[in-house]
């Protein structure tokens, strides 16, 4: 049930409607139950495997709780991060499912678990330090962990955030509206948006037809574009479910394009991984080298990003993005305040938009490692951009839109227009449409935009996969 | 309380509105005269020669060059990238517009039964699903498609890309009242690359790929459908395949076979078929852009050999 | 006592940021110092150990919402050292 499909939103419309006619005290063992029917619904065995993560960890996790000796929580503590990552690693990486005969694309439990094992992780550890002060029994456990609208693709969720919000009582009403408008939006950005320009960049980002030049930048854009509105718009039918449920989620997202520097890329990109990834990896590797003084952030940041490329997949192309994304940062790490210096030199508005274009250059180029399907196409294309001898085409018609357009008729460059155009509207007004889609009062002009977009520009014909799916 | 008002009014609107945008497409898609369905269905052609099949008929057959030889009036009613399933779409609603022909000449090559051409472009047809053979048609053949054509409008969003440009040009066709030339034959001639670079590369590519043929029973199907039709109203029917490359046979695996079963139903219904592979255009690669689709020159040439035919 | 070491950690803040306009509130946060993030953050904190002759564990420093509890936590630390 892809958040994109039709069953989704029917499933989804039933279980509101019966969340909203159930009384409070029953609520959560009924989202228990829906969830476990998204898990399992295509295949029983994905309930199985995950009732069984579901009871090693809550019995560890209270094990750990009422366990006082130092050592042995620690040796607890262990036990479950090494079991966890362990079947993180036989289903996703080594994928033992499909030496079963499971397609691993169809058993629920597997396209979740690079997202809740994390998620597990976070509680194990919060329990051991005691910053988890909520009370919790299995049920609660439960819900949190297989909550339906965060299971396939997050937003990862720390315990504190999350756990308080089930037994406390929460005004639906507005709630609803909320949620409703804000699956809208998610999934404009995907079908409308994502997917409409997933064709034109696949298509040339295959080797024989990677363009040159402008032509081949503006493609390292607009893949930078897809991925965004992709998970985003994922993002927010995700956050958008979950209201209509009543609960707040994390943001995901806070406007990353805008960003001035990468550091800021990264606190406004996947946020959920990269709070996750600051909090108990970040800080644990600077802490341990704090002694080092300077070197202490840039080996953090290293390990850091490069256990982000592995979560992301195994393979080159993930470890240049790694790569890439930690010698920005370094690189930012030592420039700081020599670049807050430059910055009060040049008037405040071209510094920020230069700083923009910079930022959104650099995460364009290192987001062709995470598109490329294999690193010589990566390599080809980024060869591609930097040509400078005929880096701006000829002939723009036949050199940019064409090109992009896959063809020259006339019908595939209006459509390439449309999409450009309401892709930039969304863009250059996302914060306006943020704060209108955050507002409980319904806004039915707004919402009626959004069903329009839909149907004239959506894709239904063949609905792409999330592009997180994958992780 | 007025709240929901509120919303009853908004559901009914947005019901409203999307069907009224449904209607405009109908009626807009309708007016576009580049598209060939419209056309057909718009304009009185009465042909007396009709002829059906996919890009091959579609780029080789020149009507006006059937005209000179055989004195009939002539339609091409061949399109890019179809099949047997669209043409009987396509000539079921020529019917409703036109007479009847008194020739039917069917493009019938073993590239025409693959199963790798079962690709249905209902999208073609999305302002004609009023028409009760088309949406029977759609229906059997493209659930996925029909089953979402109840809501309004949902006809154009499944494939929306598809429809929206065209819509527009409809529009200034309704508005200019000029008569494109587009479909005036409904013949579009590949024109020969000449002296474009790289001619000879385009050959060597395509003569590369193998090509195992499966026979489709669904092509079969809508053949038999055509030649009922036909046939009840007394429209003669011809089969005929035109000259492929010769030297790219030793690849097509498993075309005798599929020829076989075409001679099979030709003969069952009475039905001459005839096949070009020996003429000497089929020798020279340069008259090819793939095996199976001459340039304009060589098929012109081609024309006459079948006009000549048909005459007798 | 409490103020006194306010002010002192506000001096820190000022020289280790090389802003003298930084002004610490009890409810300041990261957010709302340019320099200050998770980057800076462990940096800070060790210039803060190292003038108190304290020491943070990880939990410690992970636990800090805002200003209020790093004071209270050095406040708390320095009473238990008398």
């Amino acid at each position: 049930m892809p958040f994109n499909s039709i069953s989704y939103i029917l499933f989804f419309s039933l279980v509101v409607t019966i969340y909203y006619l159930l009384n409070q005290n029953y609520r959560k063992h009924f989202l228990l139950l829906s969830s476990l029917f998204f898990v399992g619904y295509k295949n029983i065995e994905s309930i199985y495997l995950l009732l069984a993560t579901i009871l090693f960890t809550y019995y560890l996790a209270k094990k750990i709780g009422s366990t006082i000796d130092i050592k042995k929580r620690k040796y607890l503590l262990r036990l479950g991060v090494f079991i966890s990552i362990s079947t993180l690693f036989l289903f996703k990486y080594i994928d033992i499912p499909a030496s079963f005969g499971f397609d691993s694309n169809n058993l629920i439990f597997t396209l979740g678990i690079s997202f809740y094992t994390l998620q597990n992780i976070s509680f194990l550890l919060e329990v051991h330090s005691n910053r988890l002060k909520t009370e919790y029994n299995l049920i609660d456990f439960s819900v949190y962990s297989t909550f339906f609208p965060k299971f396939i693709m997050g937003p990862i969720t720390i315990p504190q955030d999350f756990l308080p919000q089930i037994n406390s009582d929460k005004p639906l009403s507005s709630n609803l509206t909320i949620g409703i408008q804000r699956i809208l939006l998610g999934l404009v950005k995907k079908i409308a948006i994502a997917d409409s320009l997933a064709e034109y960049v696949k298509f040339n980002f295959e080797k024989n037809h990677t363009p040159v030049g402008f032509t081949a930048l503006l493609i390292s854009y607009l893949f930078t574009i897809q991925l965004y509105f992709d998970f985003s718009g994922y993002s927010d039918i995700a956050l958008g479910s979950a209201k209509a449920l009543g609960f707040d989620l994390k943001e995901n997202f806070n406007f990353p394009l805008r960003s001035k520097s990468i550091t800021e890329f990264w606190r406004k990109w996947h946020i959920s991984l990269t709070s996750w990834l600051t909090k108990y990896v970040f800080y644990t590797v600077s802490y341990r080298f704090r002694k080092l003084k300077k070197a202490a952030i840039p080996i953090a940041l290293l390990v850091t990003f490069l256990l982000s490329g592995i979560w992301h997949g195994v393979g080159i192309c993930f470890f240049i993005y790694a790569i890439s994304h930690s010698l920005y940062m370094i690189i930012e790490y030592f420039t700081k305040s020599s670049r807050l210096e430059i910055s009060t030199k040049i008037p405040t508005k071209i510094h920020t938009l230069l700083s923009i274009f910079i930022t959104f250059n650099l995460v364009s180029l290192s987001f062709v490692f995470f598109r490329a399907t294999s690193i010589n196409n990566a390599f080809h294309l980024i060869k591609n951009v930097f040509s400078f001898k005929n880096f701006l085409p000829t002939n723009w018609k036949i050199d940019v839109f064409e090109h992009i357009a896959i063809t020259s008729d006339q019908f595939a460059l209006f459509n390439l227009f449309l999409l450009i155009i309401t892709l930039s509207l969304f863009l250059l007004f996302e914060k306006k449409i943020y704060s209108i889609i955050i507002n409980p009062k319904t806004n039915y002009i707004f919402i009626f935009i959004l069903i329009l977009i839909l149907m004239i520009m959506g894709t239904y014909s063949n609905p792409e996969q999330f592009i997180y799916n994958r992780f | 309380m007025k709240k929901s008002y509120k919303l009853l009014l908004f559901l009914c609107f947005t019901l409203m509105f999307f069907i009224g945008l449904e209607k405009f497409y109908d009626f807009f898609l309708k007016e576009n005269m580049n598209i060939k369905s419209s056309y057909i269905s718009k304009n009185k052609i009465n042909a007396k020669i009709i002829i059906l099949g996919s890009c091959g008929p579609f780029a080789t057959i020149s009507p006006k060059e059937i005209e000179k030889y055989t004195h009939l009036k002539t339609y091409n009613l061949a399109e890019d990238h179809v099949n047997i399933l669209e043409n009987y779409l396509s000539y079921s609603l020529y019917l409703e517009n036109n007479k009847s022909p008194e020739y039917l000449i069917i493009y019938t090559s073993p590239e025409t039964f693959d199963e790798r051409d079962n690709v249905l472009h209902s999208f073609h047809f999305s302002q004609f699903l009023d028409n009760p053979i088309i949406c029977k048609t759609l229906k059997e053949e493209n659930p996925n498609y029909y089953r979402w054509t109840f809501i309004p409008f949902m006809k154009y969003a499944y494939y929306n890309s598809k429809f929206n440009f065209n819509v527009i040009q409809g529009i200034k066709h309704y508005i200019k009242k000029k008569p494109t030339t587009l479909q005036l034959t409904g013949y579009s001639p590949i024109i020969s690359p000449g002296t474009i670079e790289g001619k000879n590369k385009i050959h060597r590519i395509t003569y590369k790929f193998e090509k195992k043929y499966k026979w489709s029973k669904i092509q079969e199907k809508y053949l038999l459908k055509i030649i009922k039709l036909a046939q009840s109203q007394n429209t003669k029917i011809i089969f005929y395949e035109s000259p492929h490359y010769v030297k790219s046979n030793f690849n097509f695996i498993k075309r005798a076979e599929m020829q076989k079963k075409t001679k099979k139903i030709a003969a069952n219904f009475g039905i001459d078929y005839l096949i070009f592979d020996t003429m000497k255009l089929s020798l020279d690669k340069n008259n090819f852009l793939y095996a199976t689709a001459m340039y304009e020159e060589p098929s012109i040439q081609f024309t006459k050999v079948l006009s000549t035919y048909i005459k007798k | 006592m409490r103020d006194e070491l306010f002010i002192q950690v506000q001096t820190i803040f000022r020289d280790f940021f090389r802003n003298q306009e930084i002004e610490l509130t009890d409810t300041t946060t990261t957010e709302d110092i340019a320099l200050w993030d998770s980057l800076t953050h462990l940096e800070l904190m060790n210039e803060i150990e190292n003038n108190y002759a304290i020491h943070f564990t990880l939990d410690e420093i992970l636990d800090f919402k805002n200003v209020r509890d790093m004071v209270d936590c050095i406040d708390q630390k320095l009473y238990s050292k008398k």
